[in-house]
């Protein structure tokens, strides 16, 4: 009778931590995912973390973390992770009573893009490892991997021209509010730039010097057609590279810049289309942006994207199209949207290069990636 | 000790210990069936070193497992099976020993000449293989046999922890073994805690069996003949015999009445003795966790860094507890008191019960409530760190009383 009861009270134990694991298994149990940085840049490795938290006198014996991530974004052990359409990654924790445990995972920007991880799912056991239990948490982290620098001998080509062209153009506009330094006055001066604390100082006139801004903006136009092939997606990332490569270099020269292009930013869902970016602060800002835009099948026409230009008041403006296309209607399309100005067409290339006639009011660069 | 698992073909200590188990809940069928055909032949009590020498078989079936796995060439193992037969007569003393061992053999040989990949009946506990046991139990219950009913009982328990110690650790080692390729999984802390619940239950189940099966009197009856002259209809009478006490009471003191009408039954004691225990156990573990509290630190486990919440964590937690913690029947604060009339306000506006989740401004828009004084109390005695005085609260109660 006694051994029976003893199993009676051993299966009742049982019974309540089942009981108890089925009622407080996620309580206090918590998973985050996390990107550490907020952006890399193409072919450098970061890493992301996660943290589990159990906050309860139950030990959690087992616990599963499992996420999607863009297979852009490579594991560097890739050992925890299956890749298909996504990078499916599994980890395993055993947590102990109030405990925290942080993992930190290593990855590879394989290639530019936006990521975001919105979930993660919990895969927890009991005591025993005799039941699961499923659950998924909301996460909210984000990523950028910005486009890769084209290096710098391959860049100045197109930048020292368009430089050429923007220099040869330009109207200098002294600014007030960018003090550059002192000089001795010269007949001709305005009286308003004679610096007169430090002409008392000197014993001598000294007049202010001020930085210059440069009227004319460049509108760098990117086309994203074509997905799916080798070919297209490699010079689609090449012509993403230069277009954001020299769009820092022109801001970096204090040339205010304007970005449109075909391709749909991942993040509205629309073509990407910046008005007017200047100053080298916005650098960061603008390697996100590129690092957002998509390359699709069937987009519309790099065409359709070319600004109006008359009664606009910029018709000064110097348009740079950075587009694999290799066509002779786009180029021609393109030399009657400038008219009577000058522009510049950059084609990025690998082993084919079509014959052309080169129109004269566009200056072609051609970049063999 | 790596080499000796390699040469054992186990993989790790839990994988041995597992064989161990695999191989010991073969003995102790063994045992007890050998122990009840002695007393068959025999026709009297069984005893101890008898049963004991039935347990011996466990090495005969530890040899022929390894035979049928080592041994390369068949006639190799056929050499082996003699031996090994010839080694079970020996330990058991009988050629029944030599047939068993025979038995055994034919069969890992027959699961080694199929190539099975599954473990045989051998190498496996089931919790189905306890009704095993009950054919000695009902034998002794029905022969009067007390030391073989005690034998069959302590069987059976040691049969069912050992059934508990390798089901546990085989799941541990299952879960391992699926994900044995997967890249920094925390198997020292996986085996700690899975191991060590295990190792508690296998503990407590066995200081609660243990001492009541072989405390057992081994005294429960059934009394065949009488089924027999009742016929087919009757059932069996089972008598329960009062274990004899220590002292004995005399006579004279008993008076007259010397059965009392009520009895607490044994199991009633057993059951607080087991409380006990389990208090006791309890406050061990409690203990023992207050001491490790004191120590416990950071550390690095491979890529993981691991730390126990501190006391600000548990603050910080038991803060956001309290705040979104719902009113106390018992709390009388102005804050509870301004919680309770929006409550009241908000639950007799709504048509529908109010979402956990909705703020203030949504309860309100919800109910068709535009109380702005109600609005800003409710917002300062929830959110506030100051939260209501007193007369903000009587102030609410007064206009609401007018």
């Amino acid at each position: 009778m006694t051994v029976f009861v003893v199993l009676l009270i051993l299966f009742l134990l049982y019974l309540v931590q089942a009981f108890l694991y089925d009622r407080l298994w996620n309580r206090g149990l918590s998973a985050g995912v996390a990107f550490r940085e907020e952006y890399r840049t193409e072919e450098e490795t970061s890493t992301l973390t996660e943290v589990i938290v159990n906050d309860k006198l139950l030990p959690m014996p087992v616990v599963e973390i499992d996420f999607h991530m863009d297979k852009r974004l490579q594991f560097s052990d890739g050992q925890n992770s299956s890749v298909s359409d996504r990078s499916y990654r599994r980890d395993v924790f055993a947590l102990s009573v109030r405990q925290k445990i942080t993992r930190t995972l290593e990855f590879k920007c394989v290639r530019r893009g936006y990521f975001r991880i919105d979930e993660a799912g919990i895969n927890a056991s009991n005591l025993f490892l005799t039941k699961r239990y499923l659950t998924r948490n909301a996460q909210n982290t984000e990523f950028y991997v910005l486009p890769k620098p084209v290096p710098t001998g391959q860049i100045m080509i197109p930048f020292s021209r368009i430089m050429g062209s923007v220099l040869s153009r330009k109207k200098v506009y002294d600014d007030p509010f960018e003090f550059a330094g002192l000089r001795e006055y010269s007949r001709g001066d305005p009286m308003k730039y004679i610096n007169w604390k430090a002409t008392a100082r000197e014993g001598k006139l000294l007049t202010n010097i001020h930085e210059s801004t440069l009227s004319q903006k460049v509108v760098v136009l990117l086309d994203m057609e074509g997905l799916g092939v080798q070919q297209a997606d490699v010079l689609n990332e090449a012509a993403v590279r230069i277009a954001c490569s020299l769009c820092e270099k022109l801001l970096s020269a204090g040339v205010e810049i304007g970005v449109r292009s075909n391709g749909p930013d991942v993040l509205t869902g629309k073509p990407l289309r910046l008005e007017t970016v200047s100053g080298a602060g916005s650098s960061l800002f603008l390697r996100k942006k590129f690092a957002c835009v998509q390359a699709q099948n069937d987009l519309t026409p790099i065409a359709s994207f070319f600004p109006v230009r008359e009664g606009s008041g910029r018709e000064d403006d110097l348009y740079v199209l950075v587009s694999r296309n290799q066509s002779e209607a786009l180029a021609e399309t393109f030399s009657s949207f400038v008219g009577k100005g000058q522009a510049v067409q950059i084609i990025p290339y690998r082993e084919e290069r079509k014959p052309r006639e080169i129109p004269q009011n566009v200056d072609t660069i051609w970049m063999d990636v | 000790m790596k080499k000796v698992y390699e040469w054992l073909d186990a993989g790790n200590g839990r994988v041995l210990l597992m064989r161990f188990l695999s191989r010991f809940h073969c003995a102790l069928i063994t045992a007890i069936a050998y122990a009840m055909v002695m007393n068959i032949i025999q026709g009297e009590g069984v005893e101890l070193a008898v049963y004991c020498r039935g347990l011996l078989f466990f090495v005969p079936i530890l040899l022929s497992f390894y035979a049928a796995k080592k041994l390369p060439a068949l006639w190799q193992f056929l050499l082996a099976s003699l031996m090994i037969s010839g080694i079970s007569w020996l330990l058991t003393g009988t050629v029944a020993g030599f047939i068993a061992g025979a038995v055994l053999c034919f069969f890992r040989g027959r699961s080694r000449l199929s190539e099975e990949k599954e473990e045989s009946a051998f190498d496996v506990p089931h919790l189905a293989v306890l009704l095993v046991f009950l054919v000695p139990f009902l034998y002794s219950a029905g022969t009067g046999q007390t030391a073989l009913q005690k034998l069959s009982v302590f069987s059976a328990a040691l049969y069912l922890l050992l059934f508990l110690a390798y089901s546990g650790i085989g799941r541990v080692e299952e879960y391992l073994e699926l994900n044995r390729g997967m890249h920094g999984l925390p198997v020292r802390r996986i085996v700690r805690t899975a191991g060590i619940a295990v190792a508690a239950l296998v503990l407590l189940a066995g200081a609660l069996l243990l001492p009541a099966s072989v405390l057992s009197t081994g005294s429960f009856r059934v009394d065949f003949s009488r089924l027999n002259h009742m016929g087919a209809a009757a059932q069996p009478e089972t008598v329960m015999e009062e274990q004899p006490s220590g002292f004995e009471i005399p006579e004279e003191l008993l008076g007259e009445e010397r059965e009392p009408w009520f009895q607490i039954p044994p199991f009633v004691s057993y059951l607080f003795y087991a409380l006990a225990v389990g208090g006791i156990a309890a406050l061990i573990l409690y203990g023992i966790y207050q001491i490790f509290k004191n120590f416990r630190s950071s550390y690095t486990d491979n890529r993981d860094v691991v730390q126990f919440l501190g006391n600000q964590e548990e603050e910080e937690r038991l803060e956001g507890e309290r705040r979104h913690r719902k009113i106390s029947a018992l709390d009388f604060s102005p804050n509870a008191a301004i919680r309770r009339r929006y409550r009241k306000t908000i639950l007799r506006g709504s048509k529908e019960k109010p979402e956990d989740w909705a703020a203030p401004a949504e309860l309100e828009a919800g109910a068709g409530i535009a109380d702005e004084t109600l609005h800003q109390l409710y917002e300062k005695a929830r959110y506030s760190l100051e939260g209501c005085t007193p007369e903000e609260s009587r102030a609410l109660k007064s206009r609401g009383s007018r």
